[in-house]
């Protein structure tokens, strides 16, 4: 009876390390969902409310931060209060599906016609066929990822 | 020479007239006319008016733009709405479609109207000298991005938007490259994310207003030289939500507010030379919190009733100045009795430094440990700021502070 108590006591305590191991894992893994509405902006302090501007980036300890404007988040970089050498990945949305998706991938687009939070006015599209519709539709300027860092 | 004062017509629109539609009425219209449009229902998509025309509604005319168009644009010079129920405007994520929207517009009076389920409200773009006054702004958004914002205005001067009603917006009036515009005795309320919300707009004022249970409270940033004074910021309440957010404010004054029960009457960032007089904070988790990017900003008379926290900071360096207040947390006394306490007074308790820092800390509010620090920390200041202290506090609230 006491031996079948240990063993499931080590059975829990088994299963219990294999979740905070698996956990470990998984948060490096991808982008984590943002609450629009709730959620606030590190950068400028508002709240994120418009899915097709809000952006994250994730540590390489795994904690995500979230900012209502491509433009807040290469601000916060810039001004210091995070170093890019910490950074594991930089997520925008596309501007379709505000799926979050890696930034290197993307297609960029700034327009003043965007009317983003922030007036950074730049949109994410996961297609290149997408971003030349929009592109057709309101004007503006085809950029990269890198471009937003100049 | 003749003065061309050829009298305004009249054209009646309605089933009893000979002209049925707006549109058609519009078309025949002369600048100066004025269109009577009787009760009953129009569904005639986008009306466009060019001209310079007065638009007025009797018995409650209904637009209805059937989710398909933009009810009504505007662009012309001086062009009065008035009277109408207008609803279900398109939405769209590229444009920005409103009920009624003014391009390049100036001298346009919208008052007296019922917005109900549109995407934007009324919505200005490059206008000026336009007065929105008496409308009723009611929408249903579930998710805020097919939300628009109810009063909405770009690029505009001089606009006055007075005794509104907004719900159910994103944000219930947004004003973007704003300026000499008056926000008088609106009422936001349940609007999904500021009430009011002032962003690169300068030389604004807003008296009066109540702004209730938004789902994040007012904003106001990156603006210079704003009056705010006689509102009412009440029931903002939410981890990301203040009763007035400031962000990159200067010059300012805000007087004669009420803050109550709001998670943060006022949060403050790299705000410099504001007045904050004679408000009053109740029933607030935190009254004020000022970070250490704030300079110069002076803090008197206010009354601090009630709240969790008066006062939060970040750091030690503050050159704010907290003078006359009163306090109902202050233990001092007033032995000669003029009326100001005789010990400085300390607003920022050691606990509200570490909940700043710590904010699971909040676990520990309210037990012995932390009153047995706080105590320590009023006679031996070392982690609060030592200068921010209030030298004269009152010993009653100042009379200008207890009711409006």
């Amino acid at each position: 009876m006491k031996t079948k108590h240990i063993f499931y006591n080590i059975f829990a305590l088994l299963t219990f390390c294999v979740l905070i191991a698996t956990q470990a894992c998984t948060s490096n893994a991808g982008p984590q969902p943002i609450q629009y509405g709730k959620d606030q902006c590190v950068y400028c302090k508002m709240t994120i409310s418009d899915s097709r501007f809000g952006t994250q980036l994730v540590t390489k300890k795994g904690r995500a931060y979230n900012f209502d404007d491509v433009q807040c988040m290469i601000a916060y970089v810039e001004d210091g209060d995070i170093n890019r050498d910490d950074v594991a990945a930089f997520y925008l949305p596309d501007f379709k599906t505000s799926e979050l998706k890696p930034a290197e991938e993307m297609f960029y687009l700034k327009s003043e016609a965007l009317k983003s939070p922030m007036r950074g006015d730049i949109a994410a599209f996961a297609n290149k066929s997408d971003m030349e519709e929009t592109l057709t539709e309101v004007g503006g300027m085809p950029l990269t990822w890198d471009d937003l860092w100049e | 020479m003749v003065v061309g004062t050829t009298g305004a017509a009249t054209i009646h629109v309605g089933k009893q007239h000979t002209i049925s539609s707006i549109t058609q009425a519009i078309t025949r219209a002369k600048n100066g006319d004025t269109i009577l449009v009787h009760g009953g229902l129009y569904q005639e998509g986008n009306i466009l008016i060019t001209k310079s025309l007065t638009l007025i509604g009797k018995n409650n005319p209904i637009i209805d733009a059937q989710k398909n168009h933009e009810p009504l644009s505007i662009e012309a010079n001086h062009v009065t709405i008035s009277g109408f129920t207008i609803k279900n405007s398109a939405h769209s994520s590229i444009k920005d479609i409103a009920a009624i929207k003014v391009y390049n517009g100036r001298h346009i009076t919208i008052t007296n109207n019922i917005l109900d389920n549109n995407f934007f409200g009324i919505y200005l773009q490059n206008a000026k000298n336009c007065r929105i006054e008496n409308n009723r702004l009611q929408t249903y958004g579930e998710t805020e991005r097919l939300v628009g914002n109810g009063i909405h205005a770009w690029k505009s001067d001089s606009i006055t938007i007075l005794n509104n009603e907004i719900a159910g917006h994103r944000d219930g009036i947004y004003l973007e490259f704003v300026t000499h515009t008056q926000v008088d005795r609106n009422r936001a309320q349940n609007n999904l994310r500021y009430g009011l919300h002032f962003m690169f707009s300068h030389d604004n004022q807003y008296h009066y207003n109540t702004f209730k249970a938004n789902g994040a409270g007012v904003a106001v940033m990156y603006t210079h030289r704003m009056r705010m004074e006689h509102n009412i910021f009440e029931e903002n309440w939410g981890d990301a939500t203040y009763g007035l957010l400031l962000k990159d404010i200067t010059d300012s004054y805000i007087q004669n507010n009420t803050f109550v029960k709001n998670t943060t009457g006022i949060f403050m960032e790299g705000s410099n030379r504001i007045q904050i007089q004679q408000n009053r904070f109740e029933n607030n988790g935190w009254a004020i919190k000022i970070f250490t990017s704030c300079m110069h900003n002076t803090l008197s008379r206010n009354t601090f009733i009630q709240n969790t926290f008066d006062v939060a900071t970040n750091g030690g360096k503050m050159t704010n100045t907290f003078k006359g207040n009163y306090w109902d947390q202050y233990e001092g006394y007033d032995l000669n009795k003029d009326g100001i306490g005789d010990v400085p007074h300390h607003p920022v308790s050691l606990f509200s430094m570490l909940v700043e820092r710590y904010p699971a800390a909040m676990l520990l509010f309210r037990s012995f440990m932390v009153t047995l620090f706080d105590r320590s920390e009023k006679m031996i200041p070392s982690l609060t700021p030592e200068n921010l202290k209030d030298e004269n506090p009152l010993m009653k609230p100042d009379k200008r502070t207890v009711n409006r």
